[in-house]
C-alpha cells in the first residue's frame, strides 16, 4: 500500500485557494496519529471533514519526530551492530571493515518518515478530507481561525465539531537549557550529526531507552540517569529488572535514584551533576551530548483552548468527560492532549471512538487493553494489568513464564534473550496481563491482546495450535504453564 | 427421550450471504419441542413462509432444510441441526408477518409416537421483543433440574449482567469443561451467568456453574478490569487560569487600558494656585456627590445609590499641574529662575477614571463642576 502512496506523492495538483469563510462539519485540530485517524473516519463516516496541521507534514510526533524515526535507527543500528559482532558466531566472514555512514544513515530513516507522511497526505485526497496547513486557533467556540505556513491558505473555519488532536511536546528539565546540539530532546537526539563518545540520558523511560539503545550499538558510551528505583516507567517489576540487566550486558550504564541538579553545556561538554538520593552524595559527569528524556507534557500552544473557556487541568491536559467532550459538547479531544497514556495507538483508538460518538453516540477503548512497546533488542511489549497492580487491588494471581531459551525457534536464530510471562487470576485462570521480553515481542503482544479482550483464560491460549517452529509457541507455553507445566521446559 | 433443551438450526442462506448461524428456541419444557420463527438477520422482526419442505409426520436429517423464511432481504432457508420428526405445522405456507420467536411447528424426536405426544398451547406472550430474544436468552427457568450447587444468578455486579450470547463461539476451555460436564450448549447459554466482555461465558463462569469456584470471584474480577477500561476521570484538578506560557489570544479584549480624561483651564488672571487646589478639592467632592440622573419616572435616585458602587469608593485619581506660561520661551538659553510665587495660567488636570461603573460619568461631572468653579471665581474676583 505504501508503495502506491508513494507513486502519487507528488503528482497531485493543490486545489485554487478558496473563499476564506468555510464551513465543515468536523474539523480536526492536528494531524498526529489521533487526529489523521479521527480525519479519515469522519471522511469515511459521511462528514464534511478537515484537519489543520501547522507542522507542514501530517503525522504527528509519532512520524516525524517519534515512533517512526526511532524505530528506523533502531532496526539499522540493530543490524550494523550484529553485522559486527555475530557474524563471526554465524559463520558470515566479512572482508574489511563495517562502519557507519552517518549521514546516509539518518537519510534512510528521514526517507522512511517522507513516505509515510505523504502517504497519509495521499489518504486524505482519497477520502476527501480537506487539509489546511496552518496554525489553528480558536475565534470562539464554533469559530477556528487558521493562519497559514508555507502554500496554505488562511481561512476562519466554522464546525459543528472539533476535535482537538495537538498531542504532546517533550517535557523540559528545569534548569536545563536544551540547544538540540549538545543539550538535546528527543527530537534532537534521532539527527545527531557525529555519534557521541559519551551519552548522557536524563530518564530511563521508554524514550530514554530506545535511544540509549541506538547511540550505544553506534559506540557512545551510555549513561542512564533514573530518578525512580526503577527503570521503563511503569513496566512490570519483574521485567523492569529484566529489562535493566540485558541492557547493562549491552552496555548501558545506570544510576537509579539520581536526582539531577544540573546540566549545562560548557563549550562542546555538557557537565551534568546528580544527587544520589540514597546517599545523599552529589556526583558529576562529563557527556558529549545529554539527552533530556523526562517525559511529555500536553501541547496546546496558540490554540486559544483557555481564552474560549476549555478547561485544563494542573499538568496542562484538557478535562474532558468519558466521551471526549470538553465544556463545550461539539468540542472533543483526544491522544496525549488529554488523559491515559501518550502513546500514538491509544491516540488512534480515541479518534475514531470520538468521531463515532459524535455519528451515532456510541464509541469504545478499552483502556484495560493498551499495549504497550519499548523496541530494544531484544523488545520488551506488555499488556494489561503488572503484578503491582493486582498486589495493590488484592487480587490473587498466578503467573506463568517460558524463556525463549527453550523455544526452538529463537535457538536457531541464535536470539533467546527474554520470556513471556502471564498472570492470570488465580481461580478461573482469567488472563489479567502478559508481558514479554524477547525477540519480536511488540508483533507477539497483539495475541495477549485479543484474548484480554475476549476475556480468555490461559487455558483457551493453551488451547489453540502455534505454529512449529515460531517463537509464538512460547507465548503458548507460557500460557500453558501458569496451572500446568510446559511441555518444552 | 426428548430433551428439553434448545436445538439449533442453521440457516442455509441462498440469495443473501448473512452471517447469522444460530439462533435460539426457549425450551417449554414439554413432549415436543418447539420451532420458533427464526431471526435471520439482526435486524429482522417478522417474516413469512414460503414454503414446507417437509410435511407432519416426514422425519428429517440434521442439515435437511425445514422450511423456506422470507424477510425483507432474501428467502432464506432453514436446516436443521438435529435429526427429528415434523410434529405439527402450525403456521402454513404464505403467512406473512410472523414475529420472531413466534413457534411456528413442533417438533418430536426420531421414534417417538407422534399420536401420543402432548402439545403445549402456544403463547401469544412470546410475540413480544423478540427482536432482544434473538441477542440475549430469556433468564433460566428455576424449574429445570440438575441445578449444581451455587453460582449463576447470585452476582450483582453491574458488569456482569449474566445474560450470555447466544451466538458466541465458545472458548476452547469453555467448551471441554461443557462437554466433561455434560453440560449442552443450549443449557449453557440459558443457564450460566456470563461475566466476560459482551455476554462471553469464560471459564471462571462454568466453573462457577458448577459449584467449583465462588462465582463472587468471577464478578470481582469483571468489575476490576471493567473499572480499568475506563479512563479515571475523576479528581481532576484545574490549573490556575491563565497561565503565563499561554500567548495572549487573539480575540481577546485589548488590555484594558483606564479611561484617561484630561481638560486644560485657562485661569484668571488674579486667583492663587492655592485657591484653585481647594476648588479642586471641592469639586471633587461635589462630583462624588452629585446625583447622576435627574430623577424621573424612569429613574429612582434611591434605587441607583443601591445598585450604584460604595460612594466613598475611588473613581477617579486627579492629577493637576500648572502652567506659568502657555506661551514657548523664546529663546531656549534664557533660563528663567524658578520663582515659587509666579502666577499660574493654565491648570492642567489629568483624570485617571476606575474601573467602577460611574468613573466616567463622574470624572466628567467633576470637569464641568471645576470649569464652573473656576469661572465663578472669576467672576467673584
Amino acid at each position: 500500500m505504501l508503495k502506491s502512496y508513494q507513486r502519487r506523492l507528488f503528482s497531485s495538483a493543490r486545489v485554487l485557494a478558496e473563499a476564506s469563510q468555510k464551513k465543515h462539519d468536523i474539523l480536526v485540530i492536528g494531524g498526529g496519529p489521533g487526529g489523521y485517524v479521527a480525519a479519515i473516519k469522519a471522511a469515511q463516516l459521511g462528514f464534511d471533514t478537515a484537519c489543520v496541521e501547522k507542522r507542514g507534514r501530517l503525522g504527528g510526533t509519532c512520524l516525524n519526530v517519534g515512533c517512526i524515526p526511532s524505530k528506523a535507527l533502531l532496526n539499522n543500528s540493530h543490524l550494523f551492530h550484529q553485522i559486527q559482532h555475530e557474524s563471526k558466531s554465524r559463520g558470515i566472514d566479512i572482508k574489511g571493515d563495517v562502519s557507519i555512514n552517518l549521514p546516509k544513515f539518518m537519510d534512510a530513516k528521514d526517507k522512511v518518515v517522507a513516505q509515510l507522511t505523504g502517504g497519509i497526505e495521499m489518504l486524505f485526497k482519497k477520502y476527501g478530507v480537506k487539509y489546511y496547513k496552518g496554525a489553528a486557533s480558536f475565534v470562539d467556540e464554533h469559530h477556528v481561525n487558521i493562519d497559514p505556513i508555507e502554500d496554505g491558505e488562511k481561512a476562519v473555519v466554522k464546525a459543528d465539531n472539533i476535535i482537538i488532536a495537538t498531542g504532546s511536546e517533550a517535557t523540559p528539565f528545569p534548569g536545563i537549557e536544551i540547544d538540540e546540539e549538545r543539550i538535546v530532546s528527543s527530537t534532537g537526539c534521532l539527527s545527531l550529526s557525529e555519534v557521541p563518545k559519551r551519552l548522557v540520558i536524563i530518564g530511563g523511560g521508554i524514550i530514554g531507552l530506545e535511544m540509549g539503545s541506538v547511540w550505544s550499538r553506534l559506540g557512545s558510551q551510555v549513561t542512564v540517569l533514573e530518578f525512580q528505583n526503577a527503570i521503563g516507567a511503569g513496566m512490570d517489576g519483574e521485567v523492569s529488572k529484566a529489562t535493566q540487566k540485558f541492557l547493562t550486558k549491552q552496555g548501558l550504564k545506570f544510576k537509579l535514584g539520581a536526582k539531577v541538579t544540573k546540566g549545562v553545556r560548557e563549550g562542546e561538554v555538557v557537565k551534568i551533576e546528580y544527587e544520589d538520593t540514597k546517599s545523599g552524595k552529589t556526583e558529576s559527569l562529563e557527556a558529549d551530548v545529554l539527552l533530556v528524556a523526562v517525559g511529555r507534557r500536553p501541547y496546546l500552544k496558540g490554540l486559544n483552548a483557555e481564552a474560549i473557556g476549555l478547561d485544563i487541568e494542573k499538568r496542562g491536559r484538557v478535562v474532558i468527560d468519558s466521551q471526549f467532550k470538553t465544556k463545550f459538547d461539539h468540542i472533543r479531544c483526544i491522544g496525549d492532549a488529554t488523559f491515559g497514556p501518550m502513546l500514538a495507538h491509544k491516540a488512534e483508538e480515541e479518534g475514531i471512538a470520538a468521531v463515532e460518538y459524535i455519528k451515532n453516540g456510541h464509541g469504545h477503548v478499552n483502556y484495560a487493553n493498551i499495549p504497550a512497546v519499548m523496541y530494544s533488542h531484544p523488545e520488551v511489549a506488555w499488556v494489561g494489568q503488572t503484578e503491582e497492580q493486582l498486589k495493590e487491588a488484592g487480587i490473587k494471581y498466578k503467573v506463568g513464564k517460558f524463556p525463549f531459551i527453550a523455544n526452538s525457534r529463537a535457538k536457531t536464530n541464535m536470539d533467546t534473550e527474554g520470556f513471556v510471562k502471564f498472570i492470570a487470576d488465580a481461580e478461573t485462570e482469567r488472563v489479567l496481563g502478559c508481558h514479554i521480553i524477547g525477540p519480536n515481542a511488540g508483533e507477539m503482544i497483539a495475541e495477549a491482546g485479543l484474548a484480554l479482550e475476549y476475556g480468555a483464560s490461559t487455558e483457551d491460549i493453551a488451547r489453540v495450535c502455534h505454529a512449529h517452529p515460531t517463537l509464538s509457541e512460547a507465548f503458548k507455553e507460557a500460557a500453558g504453564s501458569v496451572f500446568g507445566k510446559p511441555i518444552n521446559f | 427421550m426428548l430433551r428439553t433443551s434448545l436445538r439449533l438450526y442453521k440457516p442455509r442462506v441462498e440469495l443473501l450471504v448473512t452471517s447469522i448461524r444460530a439462533f435460539h428456541r426457549t425450551p417449554l419444557n414439554l413432549g415436543v419441542t418447539p420451532l420458533d420463527m427464526p431471526a435471520m438477520s439482526p435486524t429482522m422482526e417478522e417474516g413469512g413462509i414460503v414454503s414446507w419442505k417437509v410435511k407432519e409426520g416426514d422425519k428429517f436429517d440434521a442439515g435437511d432444510v425445514l422450511l423456506e423464511v422470507e424477510t425483507d432481504k432474501a428467502n432464506i432457508a432453514v436446516e436443521a441441526q438435529d435429526d427429528g420428526v415434523m410434529a405439527k405445522i402450525l403456521k402454513q405456507e404464505g403467512e406473512k408477518e410472523i414475529k420472531v420467536g413466534t413457534p411456528i411447528a413442533f417438533l418430536a424426536e426420531v421414534g417417538d409416537n407422534l399420536a401420543e405426544l402432548e402439545f403445549p398451547e402456544v403463547e401469544e406472550k412470546k410475540q413480544e421483543p423478540k427482536k432482544e430474544a434473538a441477542k440475549t436468552p430469556e433468564p433460566a427457568q428455576p424449574s429445570q433440574p440438575v441445578e449444581p450447587a451455587q453460582g449463576k444468578k447470585t452476582s450483582t455486579s453491574p458488569v456482569s449482567s449474566g445474560n450470555a450470547d447466544p451466538n458466541q463461539v465458545f472458548l476452547p476451555s469453555v467448551e471441554l469443561l461443557l462437554e466433561l460436564n455434560g453440560i449442552s450448549r443450549d443449557e449453557a447459554l440459558s443457564k450460566i451467568a456470563a461475566t466476560g466482555p459482551k455476554g462471553r461465558i469464560l471459564r471462571g463462569d462454568v466453573k462457577a456453574y458448577l459449584g467449583q469456584i465462588d462465582s463472587s470471584n468471577n464478578s470481582k474480577i469483571a468489575a476490576y478490569l471493567d473499572s480499568k477500561s475506563h479512563l479515571d476521570l475523576s479528581n481532576i484538578e484545574l490549573r490556575p487560569a491563565a497561565s503565563p506560557e499561554k500567548a495572549p489570544a487573539k480575540i481577546e479584549t485589548p488590555k484594558k487600558e483606564p479611561v484617561k480624561i484630561t481638560h486644560q483651564y485657562i485661569l484668571p488672571d488674579n486667583i492663587a494656585k492655592e485657591e484653585i487646589l481647594n476648588l479642586v478639592l471641592k469639586a471633587e467632592q461635589k462630583a462624588y456627590g452629585k446625583p447622576l440622573y435627574a430623577p424621573s419616572d424612569l429613574i429612582d435616585p434611591l434605587f441607583e445609590e443601591i445598585i450604584a458602587p460604595p460612594r466613598n469608593a475611588e473613581r477617579f485619581k486627579i492629577n493637576t499641574s500648572f502652567q506659568t506660561s502657555a506661551a514657548e520661551p523664546e529663546d531656549d538659553f534664557d533660563f528663567e529662575p524658578y520663582q515659587e510665587t509666579q502666577q499660574p495660567k493654565i491648570l492642567d488636570v489629568e483624570l485617571v477614571c476606575t474601573d467602577l461603573v460611574d468613573a466616567k460619568a463622574r470624572a466628567e461631572m467633576f470637569v464641568d463642576i471645576l470649569g464652573e468653579y473656576i469661572s465663578r471665581a472669576e467672576l467673584k474676583n
